[in-house]
């Protein structure tokens, strides 16, 4: 409670005036007080001097007999001088010579008052010579408590004494109402002054604690009042003072938030709509790479995998290959200008060209030419693209190609290190009408590597800026260009750069297309195609056994070889098609390689991955182990490399056996 | 061709020389079939002929096992590329293979 303004306000309004009140009150009794006291001392001593003055010492000779006592000074002693005091004589033994007729006289007090009073004065006098009194209180006759005081004169006569007895509570009365009066006015005063601070406070900060709680319960409403509230603030707002001027900042404040609240919510359902469309334009553009980005080794001898990872959601990079009239295979890697949805659609314009003019012809340079003319007719933002093309002789390995401003392929040759592939500079296409692209032409041995990349691999860079660079990469193919398959070696160089570049973000789109041109194979490759049916399983086999047998190396292993690829032919049987439907299993066996044999497995029925699939659960308990699984655990182990992917509808398992 | 022997509550099996998939199965219709009728107290399986199994055959093994426990159940004659391939499938302990 403490806490608010308005109690904190009041306390200290309430401390004041107490304080101020008490200090008055003091300060007046006090002086009332003194003040009475004074008077009483004065008008005492001012009647005994009277007196003295009055009497001589002749009059009091005859003091000791009533009976001759001057009428004068008798009516003197027994007459009261107001409702409250009188005059005593008394004698040298504390008797009263004359007694007026006071009540407290009675006679059973007199002895007392002798005794206590009259004597103790008159001794006290005789001992010090100067005016002395004793205050007493005493009872009267109704048992009422009164305050004398009882003051003796100077002397007069040796023999006799005159006091002075004094109500001094009566006397003081009219001091004592004042201060109660004082007392009462104060406090009324002080009641009215603190119910009159109170409302003043309360209406000073009333509005300033509804406003307060406004704003607590602002971010609970999401920033905004409800009418009501609304014309309470407006109302506050109307004054000239402070609170108005925090009412008014306050109503500000609330439509500001709102204002923003209403911008932030727009921006943000932009942003994330602009980031679904980026997303769907990387979809778009990544779907416009070939769908798959490696090629049928065993087919075509030749092994081929490309890679590419964009900088940001959409990138200008791209790469496409395929087969012509199955005999040549095209290949293109190609780095339009920035990275933007602008050089995405580029790009895709730019492929689509491609892809119609590589169907009708076999040299890159026309192509290249073609390609050039027809975008410089669309190409209303200036944009370019860096490209080499490569057409590849399936049957003898011979290349013609084309190199339009790209970065220089890496060829690896046996028995050479790895060096770049340069032609003459040709310029970018797009941006000149007419060039005239040269198709130059090179050839490939078996087992030699060409590596296709964009900028974005040489200009890698790191937190120090500096660059992977063109001997950095010449240094990987040399090293690492015997991989097999080709895509240990795409992927390799990918976690290389990856470590290169440690935590710095990509800048540049990442491509690369790597190659291998192997032995052509025709004399080594079979094929047997059978029914899904159990009674296949024996013809598979003799047909292994058979197109084996003149290898001694493999049939040692002919079993383990056999096992594996019955495994797979069996699950099949079992569980890749729906009972009442007829399917088919394709098997193709490798004996191109002299170090290993491949054997390929497809077919058509529902998707499933024996290299996924769950590992044995060998329990010590032999009631709770698990007849499944053991066919693809058997695969597994009796396999050097084994290889899944569902492509066009099948099911290819490739199983490899290294040869001994 | 699946054979068998019937021999004072013993069950003597003898196999062909490929138990691939297809004569597993042929084979687990006739096992089945027999201890049915007989229902011996200790079954062996002798592999003399065998060079080759898939894991079809391995499959009536472990079923074996375990309608029999081990104690009951022999495979005798094993040829070491047999034995090879119990081993790699990781079930080798659960037989009694000689």
């Amino acid at each position: 409670m403490l806490h608010s303004l308005r109690s904190r306000i009041c306390l200290l309004i309430i401390i004041i005036l107490v304080i101020s009140v008490i200090i008055t009150n003091v300060v007046a009794i006090t002086s009332v007080t003194k003040h009475v006291d004074e008077l009483t001392d004065n008008s005492s001593a001012f009647v005994l001097n009277i007196i003295k003055k009055s009497i001589n010492a002749e009059m009091m000779r005859d003091v000791g007999h009533p009976t001759k006592i001057n009428k004068h000074l008798h009516r003197l002693f027994t007459k009261t001088l107001t409702p409250y005091d009188f005059i005593l004589l008394v004698n040298k033994t504390g008797g009263i010579v004359v007694t007026p007729n006071i009540d407290f006289l009675a006679k059973n007090q007199r002895e007392t008052i002798k005794n206590t009073i009259f004597l103790p004065l008159i001794h006290r006098l005789e001992r010090e010579k100067k005016p002395f009194s004793i205050i007493r209180k005493m009872k009267t006759s109704k048992n009422k408590l009164i305050k004398w005081e009882f003051r003796i004169a100077e002397t007069i006569h040796p023999d006799h004494f005159v006091i002075h007895a004094s109500q001094i509570s009566k006397i003081r009365e009219p001091g004592r109402e004042l201060i109660a009066d004082l007392l009462i006015i104060n406090t009324l005063i002080l009641t009215f002054g603190l119910i009159v601070s109170l409302m003043l406070i309360k209406k000073l900060t009333d509005p300033l604690h509804a406003l307060t709680k406004h704003l607590e319960h602002l971010p609970e409403k999401k920033f905004k009042l409800n009418t009501q509230e609304k014309s309470e603030v407006t109302d506050i707002a109307k004054g000239e003072d402070d609170i108005s001027l925090m009412a008014k900042a306050f109503m500000h404040l609330s439509s500001s938030l709102q204002k923003y609240i209403l911008k932030f919510k727009r921006s943000i359902s932009i942003k994330q709509r602009m980031l679904g469309e980026l997303k769907a334009a990387r979809k778009i553009q990544l779907g416009l790479l070939p769908e798959n980005n490696t090629i049928d080794v065993i087919r075509h001898n030749i092994d081929v995998h490309a890679f590419l990872k964009p900088a940001r959601q959409v990138g200008g990079d791209f790469y496409d290959f395929g087969l012509m009239h199955n005999k040549y295979f095209y290949f293109i890697v190609g780095d339009v200008s920035d990275k933007s949805i602008a050089s995405a659609i580029f790009m895709a314009i730019t492929k689509t060209l491609l892809g119609a003019k590589i169907k009708s012809n076999i040299s890159p340079g026309e192509i290249l030419t073609k390609v050039n003319d027809d975008l410089l007719n669309r190409n209303k933002m200036n944009m370019f693209v860096t490209m080499f093309l490569g057409i590849l002789n399936l049957e003898n390995g011979e290349i013609k190609y084309t190199n339009a401003g790209h970065p220089p392929p890496i060829v690896l040759r046996n028995n050479e290190s790895a060096k770049f592939l340069t032609t003459k500079a040709q310029p970018v296409v797009g941006v000149m009408q007419g060039v005239k692209y040269a198709t130059y032409t090179t050839a490939l041995a078996k087992n030699e590597v060409l590596f296709i990349y964009s900028d974005g691999v040489t200009d890698a860079k790191n937190k120090d800026d500096e660059l992977f660079g063109d001997n950095q990469l010449l240094d990987f193919i040399n090293k690492n260009g015997a991989l097999r398959p080709i895509k240990a070696l795409t992927n390799l160089l990918l976690i290389k750069l990856a470590r290169f570049m440690k935590y710095e973000p990509q800048t540049d789109d990442i491509t690369m297309l790597a190659m291998r041109y192997e032995e052509s194979a025709k004399n080594g490759l079979y094929k047997l195609t059978l029914p899904a049916e159990i009674n296949s399983i024996t013809k598979f086999h003799n047909f292994i056994l058979d197109k084996t047998k003149t290898n001694p190396k493999i049939q040692k292993n002919i079993h383990d070889i056999y096992l594996a690829a019955e495994e797979a032919i069996i699950n099949i049987i079992k569980h890749a098609y729906p009972p009442d439907e007829k399917g088919s299993i394709t098997l193709f066996l490798d004996l191109t390689h002299a170090d290993c044999l491949i054997i390929k497995i497809e077919d058509q029925g529902k998707p499933f991955d024996p290299t996924k699939a769950k590992p044995l659960q060998l329990d010590n308990d032999i009631d709770k182990l698990s007849i499944g699984g053991i066919g693809c655990h058997l695969m597994q182990q009796l396999t050097d490399e084994i290889l899944y992917k569902y492509v066009d509808n099948k099911n290819i398992l490739t199983l490899k056996f290294k040869i001994k | 061709m699946t054979k068998f022997n019937w021999n004072q509550n013993e069950l003597n099996f003898n196999f062909g020389q490929r138990m691939d998939s297809k004569n597993s199965l042929d084979a687990e219709k006739i096992i089945d079939e027999v201890i049915h009728k007989k229902s011996p107290q200790k079954i062996i399986f002798d592999l003399n002929n065998v060079a080759y199994v898939a894991s079809a055959f391995l499959r009536i093994c472990i079923s074996m096992v375990k309608k029999m426990g081990k104690d009951n159940f022999l495979i005798i004659n094993t040829q070491p590329q047999i034995k090879k391939i119990f081993k790699i499938s990781g079930l080798e302990d659960f037989f009694n293979i000689t």
